[in-house]
């Protein structure tokens, strides 16, 4: 070998181990990165599963009222059964989810389930306000309160009846 | 010593180095172009991730009830939040950045249209008419000065009570105005002033600090009644209208008059008129829940009357009541969404006000809510 072929060999060393170097970089950055991307979707899900819950404990569609004054944690049954869709008619939609409502309240509650459960006393009640799931979706967050639950039409000497449930609220991502 | 190179020996060191030189300088600007483009994509990030955090801390502050925060975003005093609305969608971005636009068309949020800030400031308040429909965010800042002038019904007071959080200051003439440093200046001219004075005329400001001003720095509102508003934006030295016919407070008046509120922190009948129109929305959307609600309590007494429970003029509040000076819920509820989809329509195409019968239908419904709790215990909100 000529000290010219010498000299090309050493360059062509010194490239392909340059772009070696090169390469490992672009790995690891791709991996950072999908790590990263990865932890912010889990961010970004978490974030959402709040301000949704916090959105439908303060829906007026659903909160109890007492003379105009609102009353924290406690849905109204009397607005609320009508709105739920009907669990063993799976082709009834609730009110959030029919056709004049759909689009309006996806912007509000975008892909999530809403239920409510009646946890005491326990009749196994349970009404699904919301349910419109992602396509193709690889993880749910769910977040719960407890309410009261309140029906004016079931009290003793037209006082409301109050009764104990969860209200859960899963997003989507 | 003797150095003696062969002319095919210095060209070949040339060349090394000219080789040296060109490979650097690629590896150079292939880090440089690396680095650019990371800076570029890094900015992108943050100020999406600046104006995803805010959206939701709109989110949450508009969701609770009657709460104020003050967040302090001194760490992004050299970007400006613009906020717009147009056909019932509001949009929010950072200006001096390419940050996606959040686009919202079911909050009513009442701002003006460029926060630049070290502190923001939020309220919250629920708006009724007559029952809850929303709640109304209001967006403020530490530089944004509320100047108040005159009064109307004592609200002056019940307004600089309730917004101390707030950069704000009650003056008798606007040339007692001290703009200081602040990013802008919106004057509440309470007692109707500048709309009686001079009907159709521009305003003298009268003010050199004011007037020096950049024009959409500086804006008016001025309420004629305690139900309309008309807006005003600087144009020289004097302020002009910048609608032709007022705009109409949607509300039922009295304390923490979310409307009344909203028409302050609007600064423009756009964002006032666009926002107003999320709330008609919803309205109507709340109408068709509060019709089955009512379906279900009429059912109820029908049951105890049917039983021979003495029920009352429940009934009659609920369904039965005809007549001129009483009237029914159902009724009511029904008029209610027709006004309400009247008065959508004139907000929509920007038509002279004509939501009387709205505030008419929301008392009427309002009472017999309050006749039927006191005949029946029970209510319909």
């Amino acid at each position: 070998m000529n000290r010219g072929q010498m000299q090309s060999t050493e360059t062509i060393a010194v490239l392909f181990i340059f772009f070696i170097l090169i390469l490992f970089a672009i790995i690891f950055y791709y991996n950072y990165q999908k790590v990263a991307l990865t932890e912010k979707q889990e961010e970004l899900l978490g974030s959402r599963a709040i301000d949704t819950a916090t959105r439908v404990l303060f829906l007026p569609e659903i909160k109890c009222t007492n003379r105009e004054t609102p009353e924290d944690n406690c849905i109204d049954l009397l607005k609320m059964r009508p709105l739920a869709a009907v669990a063993s008619l799976t082709e009834s939609p609730s009110y959030f989810e029919n056709s004049d409502n759909k689009e309006y309240y996806f912007q509000l509650f975008s892909y999530a389930k809403i239920t409510v459960k009646q946890l005491y006393p326990s009749d196994e009640s349970e009404w699904v306000l919301y349910d419109v799931e992602k396509p193709n979706w690889h993880k749910k967050e769910p977040t719960s309160f407890i309410v009261r639950l309140k029906d004016e039409t079931a009290g003793v000497n037209g006082q409301p009846k109050y009764s104990f449930g969860y209200l859960q609220v899963e997003v989507y991502s | 010593m003797n150095m003696h190179f062969s002319k095919k020996a210095q060209v070949e060191v040339t060349f090394n180095w000219v080789y040296v030189l060109i490979a650097g300088a690629v590896i150079i600007l292939f880090f440089v172009g690396i680095a650019a483009k990371q800076k570029t994509s890094s900015e992108k990030t943050l100020s999406g991730d600046i104006v995803r955090i805010m959206e939701s801390i709109f989110a949450s502050a508009g969701a609770s009830e009657k709460t104020k925060n003050i967040i302090d975003i001194s760490g992004l005093a050299d970007y400006t939040f613009q906020f717009s609305c147009h056909d019932g969608v509001s949009e929010f971005n950072l200006k001096e950045t390419e940050s996606q636009r959040r686009q919202n068309a079911i909050d009513p949020v009442f701002s003006p249209a460029e926060i630049r800030a070290t502190q923001l400031i939020l309220w919250s308040l629920p708006y009724q008419l007559p029952f809850k429909i929303t709640d109304f965010l209001f967006i403020g800042s530490s530089s944004t000065k509320y100047v108040v002038l005159g009064d109307r019904d004592g609200f002056a007071e019940e307004l600089m009570s309730e917004t101390n959080e707030f950069n704000r200051e009650q003056v008798t003439s606007l040339s007692e105005v001290d703009p200081g440093k602040n990013f802008q200046v919106h004057v509440l001219d309470l007692s109707g002033d500048f709309y009686t004075r001079i009907p159709n005329d521009a305003i003298p400001i009268e003010n050199p600090s004011l007037e020096k001003m950049d024009d959409d720095k500086v804006t008016a509102v001025s309420f004629l009644s305690a139900n309309q508003i008309q807006y005003y934006r600087k144009q020289g030295t004097v302020f002009v209208r910048e609608h032709q016919n007022p705009v109409d407070i949607l509300s039922l008046e009295g304390e923490k008059d979310a409307a009344r509120y909203a028409a302050i922190f609007a600064t423009t009948a756009e964002i006032y008129k666009c926002n107003m129109q999320k709330a008609l929305e919803r309205l109507r959307k709340i109408i068709a829940v509060y019709q089955k609600k009512e379906e279900a309590l009429n059912m109820y007494y029908q049951r105890r009357q049917d039983q021979g429970e003495a029920v009352g003029q429940c009934l009659g509040f609920l369904r039965l009541n005809v007549g001129e000076d009483i009237q029914n819920i159902q009724n009511q509820l029904f008029r209610l969404d027709g006004e309400a989809q009247s008065c959508l329509v004139f907000f929509k195409n920007n038509l002279p006000a004509a939501c009387n019968g709205l505030i008419a239908e929301a008392t009427h419904l309002r009472e017999t809510n309050h006749a039927l709790f006191e005949e029946c215990g029970g209510s319909l909100y």
